[in-house]
């Protein structure tokens, strides 16, 4: 046993390594399928979103790089195909540099989805009327206040460089105070900042969907109903992914729901390895005192 | 699928190799993958900087006004300020950059005071005073969220010695800590194993795809 111990408590880190991967691996090649339910929290955003009349306007902000794709940009395909499925019109934008591109494909993907019969899903959509995406810019709490008095004027023109000011969205919605819902999709600090510098000053209710690293710190905040939903990294974005029924939408099981069975066979070795490792550091502490004690 | 997607691919799953075999150890073509990764990176940041930053909000609205719009002459003060900051790099003029760093300072604490206090101070304390309710297990929440606030805020209160009373205070508000620090670790590792899994979701749903002729 003794034996046992050492070769546990001094295992390679390496070993650990292949059998996370493994853990990953099997899953993705062999789905397991295991359930899982949606949370309040999460249910909470989605009912928003659900709730708004159609023609309202969403913005959203892809606040996230491509390292945090599998938490936000899953999270991002599933709030768009909710929104355009509702006929919700949307204005995104990001406030990150890496989050440029990601957002324009999130949007053009979206909005251009081509179904299995080979049709556009959303075939009335329209550019420039029922959604536009702004783009990046630069200064954070300066552009939330910047929107809080005028789109145009924060984003004068938008990714594709083509004047906002001439597109008819802008002519009705003018400022931020006009969206109904605000959505942060973010893989950084922002949505403290969209709380106080929009939200909380336009009254425009807020949910977020962010990276796992970053709940916690923010179940605060959807305890105090400053966000009214809060949608925790790649298991929440999954949950969503569930209650907008987007395999029925896409045709496959969706990317974060897909990568739910490796999450939970990596979660519970990590369970397991806590368990057995202070198993045997309990067992090693004893065998040292009795020899101490005996010599 | 295109020929620049397709090597699009096959570039990212050669980096993504690249990078996995630091854990095996340290390496030349991890490095090679690092160095390669913080020159695209810092190459995409400028890129994106100047046409989001520096063209649309200095050069085009004073060179290529929108039409019908004049050319905005107040944006050069602006500029100028920035300029200041840049000038820093010349040791007798670092002193012109106090200005815009003043301006800066200020501006942003005055922006910044209003809004923290009433966007988020406030209302933080609005519902950690909230009534207890409802129901019996809302009070309970409500009294639990109490007791950790007040035991953690003691927990950092210096003033007084960690000993007696303030002393068990203290250790209640440091099983707080340890709880929030365990849903933190626990979320962190949720979140790094999601991008691990995002990284096989690439390797095996797109690049080995490639291989197949199957997307």
């Amino acid at each position: 046993m003794q034996k046992l111990a050492n070769i546990i408590l001094n295992l390679d880190r390496r070993v650990i390594y292949l059998i996370v991967f493994i853990c990953v691996l099997v899953p993705l090649l062999k789905p397991l399928e295991l359930p899982f339910e949606p949370t309040q929290e999460v249910k909470e955003a989605f009912n928003d979103i659900e709730a708004l009349e159609p023609g309202s306007v969403v913005l959203i902000s892809c606040d996230f790089g491509p390292s945090t794709i599998p938490e936000n940009y899953t999270m991002l395909e599933a709030l768009l195909h909710q929104c355009f499925r509702r006929h919700l019109r949307v204005i995104a934008m990001t406030l990150v540099p890496a989050g440029a591109a990601l957002g324009s494909r999130g949007m053009r993907e979206a909005a251009e989805f081509i179904d299995a019969s080979g049709a556009r899903l959303y075939p009335d959509l329209e550019y420039g009327s029922d959604y536009v995406y702004l783009g990046y810019k630069p200064g954070s709490t300066a552009v939330m206040l910047s929107i809080g008095q005028s789109f145009t004027d924060a984003f004068p023109r938008d990714h594709e460089n083509r004047v906002t000011s001439q597109m008819p969205i802008f002519r009705e919605i003018t400022a931020l105070a006009d969206c109904k819902y605000i959505f942060d999709i973010a893989s950084v600090g922002l949505p403290e900042y969209w709380v106080s510098y929009a939200s909380e000053r336009e009254n425009v209710p807020l949910s977020v969907n962010c990276t796992a690293v970053s709940a916690a710190q923010y179940y605060p905040y959807y305890a105090s109903r400053q966000f009214r939903g809060l949608v925790g990294g790649m298991k929440g974005a999954a949950e969503y992914e569930k209650l907008v029924g987007m395999e029925a939408i896409i045709g496959r099981i969706p990317d974060a729901t897909k990568g739910m069975d490796a999450q939970s066979a990596v979660h519970l070795f990590i369970v397991l390895a806590i368990i057995i490792a202070n198993i045997f550091y309990i067992m090693q502490g004893r065998q040292e005192r009795r020899e101490g004690e005996v010599s | 699928m295109s020929l620049s997607t397709l090597l699009g691919i096959w570039v990212a799953a050669a980096l993504t190799f690249m990078i996995f075999s630091f854990l095996y150890k340290d390496n030349a073509v991890y490095k090679l993958g690092e160095h390669v990764f913080l020159g695209i990176a810092l190459g995409y940041g400028w890129c994106i900087y100047y046409w989001n930053d520096i063209f649309s909000n200095a050069i085009a609205p004073l060179v290529y006004p929108l039409e019908g719009q004049a050319r905005n002459w107040t944006l050069i003060i602006p500029i100028v300020l920035g300029a200041f900051i840049l000038i820093r790099v010349v040791p007798r003029l670092a002193w012109l950059s106090r200005y815009s760093f003043a301006l800066l300072i200020a501006g942003y604490a005055g922006l910044a005071v209003p809004n923290e206090i009433a966007g988020r101070f406030l209302p933080q304390l609005v519902a950690t005073m909230g009534p207890f309710g409802p129901g019996w297990v809302g009070a309970v929440t409500q009294a639990v969220l109490l007791l950790g606030v007040f035991c953690t805020v003691v927990f950092f209160f210096f003033s007084l010695e960690h000993r007696g009373l303030v002393g068990k205070i203290g250790r209640v508000g440091v099983l707080y800590i340890m709880v929030a620090f365990g849903a933190a670790f626990g979320y962190t590792v949720m979140a790094r194993v999601s991008l691990l899994i995002g990284r096989f979701q690439f390797l095996i749903y797109e690049w080995i795809s490639t291989m197949h002729g199957s997307s």
